[in-house]
């Protein structure tokens, strides 16, 4: 009985050790860049940069909430054959170092030629000033990391992806350089007519469920007047969502605003019994039908908010800016 | 010509806006410093200003509307340049940015290269009826005499510090103390080289071997109060835990798919005895929403704990092992995000050489021996499914025989609840009952029930885990 544990154990080791050399297939010499990045967005404008010389698949779905993603080992496998690694960072992704450690791939761990931390130089918002603590909820340390849902930031991230891509395949260099180029148009072409689209409703003041959106917000001049999270990543309190309800009452807000990965009830209930409109908006490109790339990502948000801002009743300021303002 | 202008309107309302937005985001900095205190979000600085801050904040603004009151306005049919694509690398240091992160402008910056450092605190109270129960033979340590682990009180049953960080870059450290009762262990402390080439991964110092899914779990951790019955019985109340090296191969194949093969070599501690494990797991997506895991394990070695009259030593066996997991978890978008179910099954057989086991029976005080090969087995299956956002529950199903003597044997059930206060502290309450046959000792099958409290909380940065 001994000897036959024994010899089990050491087939097995034998068997597996003799497949090796029948599927360790080398890569064809003129493969693409292939880059996995942990959102839909840095994947919409990876491909954007890195055009036909890449290939560019996420992580994460963009319906999917980015603060809890399962540490799947299938995630290790897309990067263990990555030649880049795009993360939003700070602390976005804390499942995102397990993974990259999983993969068995130098290249793409912090340090290597194909890790990008897509925020670096990025305009970081809300960055803590003194000392934290879990009482406060789940504050990032580094500072609000929804940072590409403003448009300006996504030049930062597309030069981070293209420093990366030249690090990796320096002989596309001539042909990234163009291409980023030709995004940073696109965003100063696009930039001014969504903020014009947006300018007769300059000031008025939205709930949002998670705070996830003060770039937007401030980019487009809109105001976040509270959260239906007391406290980020805190699920509402009935003490919270009343005087929520108070709140918008009072001051007249119209729209409440939640990702698709949170429950709805709560948003449903602040907004039927404070008068306003639940607005479930993705902050995500795939995250919706027809948001296909980064840029119609902010076609959509912008012409769901002043659906939702027309539909609520809220008149358009020719002017711009609310009253007061 | 229409275009240009609407260009050139989006291009000067864009520079409005943003001046509008500094000036309303300074207006708003000026307002809580005077109402310093009275709001506690972090990034709110909320010290009193100081005169001169005040000064010196005016001044800013003051230069801010004179900066507008000059670009808001250009001369009729000149193109406003928009903003620069993002500021000069220098003026890149904003807060947040790598620079400030490494050039000292944030408080507390000499902290960045401190270790993760997490604890988590572990409180049961465990209550049995009757009182006696499982204490009467110590299943984990396979002998009479000695009461189960933290019966019928409450107790902290463990601290665990952990402290995590990257050594270089070609390795990280992860060391994990646990403040028992009884002392500080060393859980696990180990190296894992991170950079081998052709899919290979190395771990050297002490650590939890490839045993299967669950028992590579740390105890506060795991999905039910307790490890599964045949756990303990085999390798402990808290598993294996021991000094070695580990070396992991992701194993190419046509399908790309996830496929492991840990081959481990481990001395117990403090002894000069030796095991040997070997993992094999896969891994794949059945659909984006569900998956399945598979691993076969085999140990040869003194691995079996027992505890005999002269002192803790490890019986020398045979096991073969086999764990499977099944997990459904809605990602797509109209699902419901708080519903999860998780399936996990383990079953292990083992062999063991030569048992030479002392028993004590309780009533008459007569050392029993035994002296021959066994072969046991025993297996546990569990389910778990999420009602809601912070409430779980599930049941647990036991079967273990007995190491010396395959007709005695145990067998539980568990259901259970789990209520996540926060990410960073949950409560359990978990009822065991349990039926058990010691045909060696008594004819007649015994039972006990158990209630189960456990309250885990953690503090600091403790890393995820992997699925």
């Amino acid at each position: 009985m001994k000897k036959r544990f024994k010899g089990i154990f050491w087939l097995t080791i034998l068997a597996l050790a003799l497949t090796l050399p029948r599927v360790a297939v080398p890569l064809p010499a003129e493969a693409k860049v292939k880059i996995v990045t942990t959102s839909t967005d840095l994947a919409s404008i990876a491909r954007l940069i890195g055009g036909d010389k890449v290939e560019v698949e996420s992580i994460i779905q963009g319906y999917q909430n980015p603060h809890y993603v399962d540490i799947k080992p299938s995630y290790m496998i897309k990067l263990h054959k990555a030649d880049m690694f795009v993360k939003v960072g700070l602390d976005l992704e804390l499942w995102s170092p397990v993974i990259a450690e999983g993969a068995r791939n130098s290249r793409i761990l912090a340090g290597g030629p194909g890790y990008v931390d897509a925020s670096v130089g990025a305009e970081i918002m809300e960055i803590p000033q003194t000392k934290i603590t879990r009482e406060l909820g789940d504050i990032h340390i580094f500072g609000n990391p929804h940072y590409w849902l403003d448009p300006e930031n996504s030049k930062v991230i597309a030069d981070n992806i293209l420093q990366g891509l030249k690090r990796i395949a320096p002989e596309g260099h001539a042909y990234f350089e163009e291409r980023k180029a030709e995004f940073d148009k696109r965003v100063d072409e696009l930039l001014p007519k969504w903020l014009e689209k947006m300018r007769p409703y300059k000031g008025t003041k939205v709930v949002t469920y998670h705070n996830s959106w003060p770039n937007f917000l401030n980019r487009f001049g809109l105001v976040a007047a509270g959260y239906v999270e007391p406290k980020p990543g805190v699920p509402p309190s009935p003490a919270h969502v009343t005087s929520l309800i108070d709140k918008i009452r009072h001051e007249d807000i119209k729209v409440v605003i939640q990702e698709p990965f949170y429950e709805t009830k709560i948003s449903q209930f602040v907004a039927d019994k404070s008068g306003a409109r639940l607005l479930i908006l993705t902050p995500s490109v795939l995250g919706a039908e027809g948001v296909n790339d980064y840029f119609s990502l902010f076609d959509y948000l912008i012409n769901s908010l002043i659906s939702a801002f027309q539909e609520a009743g809220i008149k358009p300021n020719p002017g711009g800016g609310a009253p007061g303002l | 010509m229409d275009e240009e202008v609407l260009r050139l309107r989006g291009e000067m309302l864009k520079m409005r806006m943003d001046y509008d937005s500094k000036l309303r985001q300074l207006d708003e900095k000026l307002q809580r410093l005077e109402d310093s205190g009275a709001d506690n979000r972090p990034y709110i600085r909320t010290v009193a200003m100081a005169p001169e801050e005040k000064t010196k904040m005016e001044g800013e603004l003051k230069a801010l509307m004179g900066e507008k009151s000059q670009t808001t306005v250009p001369p009729s049919g000149m193109a406003m340049p928009l903003p620069p694509a993002y500021p000069h690398v220098a003026e890149r240091a904003t807060p947040g940015g790598f620079l400030s992160a490494l050039g000292g402008l944030r408080p507390g910056v000499s902290q960045t290269y401190n270790p993760d450092m997490s604890v988590i605190g572990d409180f049961t109270g465990q209550f049995y009826n009757p009182g006696r129960g499982r204490g009467d033979y110590d299943w984990s340590e396979n002998r009479y005499g000695k009461s189960r682990e933290f019966a019928d009180r409450f107790s902290l049953r463990e601290i665990e510090l952990g402290l995590q960080a990257a050594i270089d870059p070609y390795a990280r450290a992860d060391f994990f103390l646990g403040f028992h009762e009884g002392g500080v262990e060393v859980e696990e402390g180990y190296m894992t080289l991170l950079t081998l080439p052709k899919g290979f991964q190395a771990k050297i110092g002490q650590f939890k071997p490839a045993v299967g899914k669950v028992s590579r779990t740390h105890r506060p951790e795991t999905l039910q109060v307790d490890y599964p019955l045949i756990i303990r019985n085999l390798f402990g109340e808290e598993g294996l835990r021991d000094p070695g090296v580990s070396v992991s191969w992701l194993v190419p194949n046509p399908w790309d798919k996830f496929v492991e093969l840990t081959g481990e070599a481990l001395t117990t501690r403090g002894m000069n005895e030796r095991y040997y494990v070997t993992h094999l797991k896969s891994f794949f997506d059945i659909t984006p929403n569900s998956s399945f895991e598979a691993g076969l394990t085999g140990i040869t070695g003194r691995h079996i704990r027992t505890n005999f009259e002269a002192g803790t030593s490890r019986l020398r066996a045979n096991t073969a092992g086999l764990d499977l997991t099944y997990r459904w978890k809605p990602i797509t978008q109209k699902a419901n995000p708080y519903k999860s179910f998780i399936w996990q099954s383990e079953t292990y057989f083992t062999h063991v050489d030569n048992i030479d086991f002392q028993r004590r029976d309780p009533d008459t005080d007569e050392v029993l021996r035994t002296n021959k090969k066994e072969g046991s087995w025993g297996a546990f299956t569990s389910g778990e499914y999420q009602l809601s956002r912070r409430n779980y529950v599930g049941l647990r199903l036991d079967y273990a025989q007995a190491l010396s003597n395959h007709k005695d044997d145990e067998l539980a059930v568990s259901p259970y609840w789990t209520f996540w206060q926060s990410d960073f502290a949950r409560w359990r309450l978990q009822y065991t009952h349990t039926q058990r046959r010691l045909d060696s000792v008594n004819p007649h099958p015994s039972s006990d029930d158990a209630i189960m409290l456990q309250t885990t909380f953690s503090i600091g940065a403790h890393r995820p885990h992997p699925f």
